[in-house]
């Protein structure tokens, strides 16, 4: 075996009983290495460059310890999750508002298709975004996810529920079937309360969509971006980049957003992780690290975008994610991340994160620039076209994030990662899990959270 | 001539926004001889502009010489192209003592030019840019120029 550089606990990807693991590093890569007494041990890729993997803990930020796990205490699953060690509080939350699809992706986080139909009723719902409002500090910003949430006919009541709940920011998790399909949604989603679109873009390639989605997906997507257009309701695109399938379409998809700058404010790739329905357990080959997607971004791009241009936020854990702010000009990406350094240790990280997402990176640059400062005159002498506040305002518009974060599965996950976690799912009793404990399911997909999920809607 | 004063909170001030003391006096003592500057008079204050180098400097400072607060941009004025002498501030040009008011520049950087609001008046060929704009909006415009021009 290599170098340990670190203990922390697992799960086995078996019986997901909570085991003793090593992070190693072997041929200049980390590995976690775990043994279950019953099922054996494991040995799975996490981060491709071990020199990268301690360079980026130089971005780690202060945490604020979170109260919203004490209400577990009772009764956590003990065998997965001790509640009491989690550290971070929460910056994003997510609500899945049902597990069914008009989909039946060979590849899905919630191995949800039409079959399921469990939809959470308004009065337990109207309790999860209460629970966000009381429990989170402002901005509150909420994922409305699934399943397919759009299958549901009263998602806009769901949407207004929300916003008069004071939810500042609703972003919407969807395949886009429906923004595509049906003329006047986006706009229907817009009106309710919507403020951004996160929709699952992962190729160009027809086959490979029927590989990903078992179905060619692009014309929809297309429309769908083309129906938000119309509608004003801006964009993240979501691609989930999995290994002998769409790695090649990392440039083409930051190309695109590039191209559409204006509706599509982000490019947020998710690096497959192997929880819910995935058509085979995975080996090393099957995972492609935050390092190495950062290498094919440069390599997609022809230099024009570097992994020197992304950082972690240190919201989460150093390595769950990297983020790459700057704007278009001229068809070019132009980085300004490193402009920021890293954060000042006074900083709530959290908060920031939550305002990056609810203001966007362009508004927050707006804001600086004294674009959003109500005191300040704002003629359109002084900030139209032709004037130093129009450039600043012009080219924050054209703001573009990209990013990536790599969620756990039971086989790489990491117990000093996860305590780290700000993305936390609600319950429909309105308790909050993190949100890679909430996936985390056994080699069979059974994940006993999402089955809790299910069984408290029954109640 | 006015002796400069520079309290450890403005000293910290100017270490932030990478303004020298040498900075400050030259500007300082370019507004007292030759009056182009701005006063306040109800407060005592003065408020001097000058261009060293590769940037405009701006200081505002007490009768007494202590310093209020500096800073300094990159653009460059080329030309005052609109005078809006219905908004009016009360800082006075001191050469010819006329009250100042709303103007326009063209202001230049690397091969960019666009209009800035600032202070002034027809006898002055300053334009007295706001340290919001200059620390804010400018600082940013500057910024993404230069990463743009640069990408």
């Amino acid at each position: 075996m290599g170098e340990v550089i670190g203990e922390t606990k697992s799960l086995c990807p078996v019986c997901l009983s909570l085991v003793e693991a090593q992070r190693v590093v072997e041929n200049g890569q980390v590995f976690l290495v775990k043994e279950c007494p019953d099922h054996g041990l494991f040995k799975v890729p996490v981060w491709d460059d071990a020199r990268y993997y301690s360079e980026v803990e130089h971005y780690d930020h202060p945490k604020v310890v979170p109260q919203v796990f004490k209400e577990w205490e009772k009764d956590a699953p003990s065998k997965m999750w001790d509640p009491s060690q989690q550290l971070q509080s929460t910056c994003l939350t997510v609500v899945e508002v049902t597990d069914g699809c008009n989909l039946k992706c060979p590849y899905c986080f919630a191995s949800s298709d039409s079959s399921k139909m469990t939809n959470l009723d308004m009065e337990t719902l109207r309790g999860m975004f209460t629970a966000v409002s009381t429990k989170v500090k402002k901005p509150t910003v909420v994922q409305i996810s699934g399943g397919e949430p759009t299958i549901r006919n009263d998602l806009p009541e769901i949407v207004a529920m929300a916003k008069g709940l004071k939810i500042d920011f609703i972003q919407l998790n969807t395949n886009g079937v429906r923004l595509a399909k049906e003329d006047g949604y986006a706009g229907v989603m817009k009106k309710a309360g919507v403020d951004s679109v996160y929709l699952g873009f992962d190729t160009f390639d027809r086959e490979v969509w029927k590989k990903i989605c078992g179905v060619d997906l692009l014309d929809l997507k297309l429309k769908a971006v083309e129906n938000c257009r119309r509608a004003g309701l801006p964009i993240e695109l979501v691609p989930k980049i999995i290994p002998g399938l769409n790695v090649d379409q990392i440039g083409k998809i930051i190309e695109f957003a590039k191209k559409n700058i204006g509706i599509i404010k982000g490019v947020h790739f998710q690096p497959i992780s192997y929880f819910g329905r995935v058509p085979a357990e995975p080996k090393d080959e099957n995972y492609i690290t935050i390092p190495s997607l950062l290498r094919e971004i440069e390599r997609q791009t022809g230099g024009e975008i570097t992994p020197d241009d992304f950082i972690p936020t240190g919201c989460a854990d150093v390595h769950c994610d990297t983020k790459c702010f700057g704007f278009v000009s001229e068809g070019r990406f132009v980085s300004l991340t490193k402009m920021s350094g890293k954060f000042s240790p006074d900083l709530d990280i959290t908060r920031t994160v939550r305002e990056g997402v609810y203001g966007s990176w362009g508004n927050i640059l707006a804001k600086e620039a004294g674009l959003l400062d109500g005191d300040q005159p704002m003629s359109d002498k002084d900030c139209g076209c032709g004037t130093w506040m129009g450039l600043v305002k012009d080219l924050t518009l054209n703001a573009l994030t990209i990013s990536a974060m790599h969620f756990q599965d039971a086989w790489n996950i990491d117990y000093g990662r996860l305590r780290n976690c700000c993305i936390h799912e609600v319950m429909p009793d309105g308790r909050f899990v993190p949100f890679c404990l909430f996936n985390a399911s056994d080699v069979r997909g059974r994940a006993p959270f999402r089955e809790l999920w299910c069984a408290q809607n029954r109640k | 001539m006015v002796n400069v004063v520079i309290t450890p909170t403005v000293a910290n001030l100017l270490k932030e926004r990478g303004i020298t003391e040498a900075n400050v006096k030259e500007t300082v003592d370019y507004g007292e001889s030759t009056k182009d500057k701005a006063v306040l008079p109800a407060e005592k204050l003065n408020w001097a502009v000058k261009r060293i180098g590769a940037a405009t400097f701006a200081v505002q400072y007490k009768d007494s010489g202590e310093v209020t607060t500096a800073f300094s941009y990159k653009v460059a004025l080329k030309a005052i192209t609109d005078f809006v002498s219905e908004d009016k501030t009360d800082w006075i040009y001191a050469k010819t003592n006329e009250q100042m008011y709303r103007i326009r520049a063209d202001m230049e950087y690397i091969g960019v030019v666009r209009a800035a609001s600032a202070w002034g008046c027809k006898s002055s060929p300053t334009a007295f840019i706001e340290e919001f704009m200059a620390i804010k909006t400018i600082a940013i415009a500057q910024m993404l120029l230069e990463k743009k021009k640069g990408a």
